[in-house]
């Protein structure tokens, strides 16, 4: 039987990776903006893209169109073009521009997968909600918890030498 | 390939000989005609496969996987067994359509592509299939457009159909199950039945069931005769749920079937990882012909096939003179080939009860599932144009994640 906390463990390579992913930031560049987008085109595409792409594709029933890989393009496009919008509205500078590219669209690609694997599930007395409405935050939090982390052993690195001194 | 295959088709059906119309005497039923079809000729050897049906009498297990568009085959037995497009699953959870005829290969496991058609019943993980039925054509022509125009019917759309199907039929039932269709109607499915008997050697039906023609052909007569109370059922409950007082002439037999031959060449090929080494299946759609095709070792193991023929139809109480001088005419003067396929088929027949028997005590454990032959989870229709995943690997790991006590 896979409890909550089991199936959560079976996660820990993609959660441990987006730790990786925060502490890396901070090590770039510990400018807040640049964690916030990442983190938030990360869960963004996940939790929103990434759904609607599915929703588009299939309740249209446009799926089978170039052979059944139009999903491809329309992930594609619908996290460009929101990337764009945002882009325009908000200025980013070109850093930011690029890690929000890059986030949307893996979010929007997990997004899109996971929207097929809850359908698949939808009748199924065992499908976890608490987990589907639970998962993309930890994905975020823990790109925070690595931004964070990086941030907390420096300033106990400091304190300790200057202690010791 | 879809060329080779309608050639193909168009050779089987110059062999075929179209029977006598059989029709219910006595106007219970004015909205159904089957027209017989046989083989011109019948080699002396029975099939070595079985029907679904009684495959779980003798030990063949299917069980829900608790992912609605698979069911779980183990097969024991030393033979295959014809999983058929036009059987519903049913056991102790969501009843099932199997999505495209297909040959469950001899003592594997594997997995069988199906879609829900009981959309307010949960599945049951490891709940067994325990039984068949027929299912219902109207919901099966869409299933059979759907995988010929995307490679998989998309399960939202098969629950409507059955929803729409259900309303029309005025048995909706608390879980929306296809089946209810069939309970509201079983009395007059059984006793009506009769007005349509199975004759020897019968590898084939087409039955004319207001302006539509449905019709399903077998490789084999005993195959055929296994399935036809579900046949018969699958094509005689839409004559109470859609009543009208016409069929379709026996004019328009011959070019249904030029019709099939001619569209199954824009067949598509149905893959499933798990079943393609036994078999190859094919789906077709278009100008109003929805088939699909089965084909094992070049051979034509099944044929399921639907056709409207608006405006073509006319009322069965015109047809009955005609009905019964082709009736007249068959017995008197019926082909010469037909007297061998009867005694053909008495033979057969009896080698191939003696087969059946056999099987009944004898079955022996499966062998585990090789690195060819995937769990459900790994399994997917090869085409891809239903919802498939960016990354099928990604897609399973949502699946486990999101799924509690899961084994």
């Amino acid at each position: 039987m896979a409890s909550f906390s089991q199936r959560l463990y079976s996660a820990r390579t993609s959660l441990g990776g987006c730790f990786v992913a925060g502490v890396l930031i901070a090590l770039w560049n510990p400018a807040p903006r640049f964690i916030f987008t990442f983190t938030i085109g990360l869960t963004a595409g996940i939790l929103i893209l990434g759904p609607y792409a599915a929703a588009a594709l299939y309740a249209l029933r446009i799926g089978h169109i170039w052979g059944g890989n139009l999903r491809w393009p329309i992930c594609i496009l619908a996290t460009l073009s929101t990337v764009f919008l945002l882009d325009y509205m908000l200025r980013w500078s070109q850093p930011q521009f690029w890690i929000a590219t890059f986030t949307a669209l893996v979010g929007t690609a997990i997004g899109h997968d996971a929207t097929l694997a809850t359908l698949e599930l939808r009748s199924n007395p065992h499908l976890d909600l608490r987990m589907v409405a639970v998962f993309p935050l930890l994905i975020g939090l823990a790109v925070l918890a690595g931004y964070s982390s990086l941030g907390v052993l420096s300033g106990m690195y400091t304190f300790a030498t200057s202690a010791l001194r | 390939m879809s060329l080779t295959l309608s050639k193909n088709l168009t050779s089987h059906f110059e062999q075929l000989v179209i029977g006598p119309p059989l029709y219910e005497r006595h106007g219970k039923l004015d909205t159904m005609a089957v027209y017989p079809l046989f083989p011109s000729q019948l080699s002396p050897d029975p099939p070595e496969i079985l029907t679904l049906t009684e495959a779980l009498q003798r030990g063949m297990e299917l069980q829900d996987t608790g992912v609605i568009s698979r069911v779980h085959v183990e097969n024991p037995l030393p033979t295959a067994v014809l999983a058929g497009e036009s059987e519903l699953l049913m056991g102790q959870t969501q009843q099932r359509s199997i999505q495209f005829s297909c040959l469950l290969p001899a003592q594997k496991k594997s997995s069988l592509p199906v879609n829900c058609v009981e959309e307010g019943q949960p599945t049951v993980p490891q709940a067994s299939f325990t039984g068949a039925d027929a299912c219902p054509w109207p919901v099966r022509t869409f299933k059979i457009e759907q995988l010929a125009q995307s490679g998989e019917p998309q399960q939202y759309w098969v629950w409507e159909q059955v929803k729409t199907y259900l309303t029309e039929a005025g048995s909706n039932t608390p879980t929306r199950d296809i089946r209810a269709a069939l309970d509201k109607h079983s009395y007059q499915l059984q006793t009506l039945s009769d007005a349509f008997p199975h004759q020897a050697g019968q590898v084939g039906a087409i039955c004319s069931v207001g302006s539509n023609l449905y019709m399903e052909l077998f490789s084999d007569p005993e195959l055929f005769e296994d399935r036809y109370d579900q046949i018969l059922r699958s094509a005689m409950v839409e004559a109470f749920v859609r009543p009208s007082d016409d069929v379709v002439p026996p004019e328009a037999i011959g070019a249904f079937l030029n019709q099939i031959a001619h569209v199954s060449q824009h067949s598509r090929i149905m893959n499933s990882r798990s079943l393609k080494d036994t078999s190859r299946s094919m789906a077709f759609s278009r100008g109003g012909v929805n088939g699909q095709v089965l084909i094992s070792q070049n051979r034509l193991i099944h044929l399921s096939a639907h056709q409207k023929c608006p405006g073509q139809s006319r009322p069965l109480a015109d047809l009955r003179s005609s009905f019964d001088e082709a009736k007249s005419a068959w017995s008197q003067q019926r082909p010469p080939s037909m007297d061998d396929v009867e005694k053909t088929y008495a033979r057969r027949r009896q080698r191939y009860s003696a087969f059946k028997s056999s099987l009944r005590n004898h079955p022996t454990p499966p062998s585990p599932p090789s690195a060819l032959e995937p769990e459900p989870s790994q399994d997917a229709v090869g085409n891809t144009a239903g919802p498939q995943p960016l990354s099928p690997a990604l897609r399973d790991f949502f699946v486990a994640l999101f799924t509690k006590d899961r084994v």
